[in-house]
């Protein structure tokens, strides 16, 4: 079934965020919370039906260094964020995890949650 | 120095004690087994306090030693006491260094830095944020990392999964820390409670 932009977020739909290497905890090897911690909203890309790596040859285009991970939007819902498809010209698949429906920012609680729950798939790298 | 035989003290013994001990010189023929017997003991004991002495002489040049390395290990756990702290205090400055550097580094941070739209952190906040870092009553250097939200935030774990973050605004600070199946999250903090919030989540366990 071909992809529908700005469709409703399914469960089972995987979704894949970019790790700028700033958000990386390299004591203790892991994502930090702050990669979770956007004013616009934490942008994420869903799967839209395609491979693993298209999946991630996409998002890390032009991005030196990021590293990549993903959860499934029905893990994401059960932490309590809310996932809004948000496409744009440039990204189709382009989505927001926000706080909920009218509130974008996420609680300290959720990020860290949220960046416990991900699966690391690059880690990114420093210069 | 002369050294007297065994047959010499007998002898000295045997005078000593009809002298001392009866007041007189017994009977010629009194030689009975119960006249002798405290000479015999006393020569024996004699004999063999000279065989302990060597013995006691030895075993107070122990207790000696004892109490010599006794006072050693002392000296030495108050310097290893010392040492520890400053490491300690040297390990925090490092990580201090390092905490300036790296603030100073989200400078370089410019819009778009996270992906479109977003912003580079203002002065102001790079100023919060080292202001708080440079404070000389706190004793713990976190981990530094920038947010996409106008903030930078601080992180503390320990190794028993206990977590608290602190995060820096332009004007205030939030905090959020777990310790064990509790969590807690507290908005609009002064820079004394955050301190206070740091303090008691290091002092316990």
């Amino acid at each position: 079934m071909p992809f529908t932009p700005d469709s409703e977020i399914q469960v089972h739909e995987i979704l894949f965020r970019a790790i700028h290497p700033s958000f990386w905890n390299y004591d203790e090897d892991r994502p930090t919370s702050a990669l979770f911690k956007d004013r616009r909203g934490v942008s994420v890309d869903r799967d839209g039906e395609r491979t693993l790596e298209e999946c991630i040859s996409f998002l890390l285009y032009n991005r030196e260094r990021f590293g990549a991970c993903n959860i499934q939007a029905g893990l994401a819902k059960n932490i309590g964020a809310f996932i809004k498809p948000d496409s744009q010209p440039d990204n189709k698949f382009h989505a927001m995890i926000l706080e909920s429906e009218s509130k974008i920012n996420l609680s300290n609680g959720k990020a860290k949650e949220l960046s416990r729950a991900v699966t690391i798939l690059f880690k990114p790298t420093l210069e | 120095m002369q050294t007297q035989t065994l047959n010499e003290k007998y002898l000295d013994r045997l005078f000593n004690s009809w002298q001392l001990g009866s007041g007189s010189i017994p009977p010629q023929s009194d030689n009975s087994p119960y006249t002798i017997l405290p000479i015999i003991q006393g020569l024996i004991n004699d004999e063999i306090k000279d065989q302990l002495s060597p013995i006691v002489v030895a075993q107070n040049v122990l207790i000696n030693k004892t109490a010599e390395m006794a006072l050693a290990v002392d000296a030495l756990e108050e310097e290893t006491k010392n040492f520890t702290k400053t490491y300690i205090e040297n390990d925090q400055l490092k990580k201090k260094i390092n905490n300036i550097n790296k603030i100073l580094s989200f400078k370089k941070l410019e819009a778009g830095w996270n992906g479109n739209n977003s912003e580079p952190f203002s002065s102001k906040l790079i100023e919060h944020a080292l202001d708080f870092i440079n404070l000389s009553n706190l004793k713990y250097q976190p981990s530094v990392f920038p947010t996409g939200r106008q903030s930078i935030q601080l992180e503390y774990e320990k190794s028993n999964g206990s977590y608290l973050e602190i995060e820096v605004f332009e004007d205030n600070y939030t905090m959020y820390s777990e310790m064990g199946s509790d969590a807690v999250e507290k908005g609009n903090l002064t820079i004394h409670e955050i301190l206070g919030e740091i303090n008691a989540f290091h002092s316990r366990f």
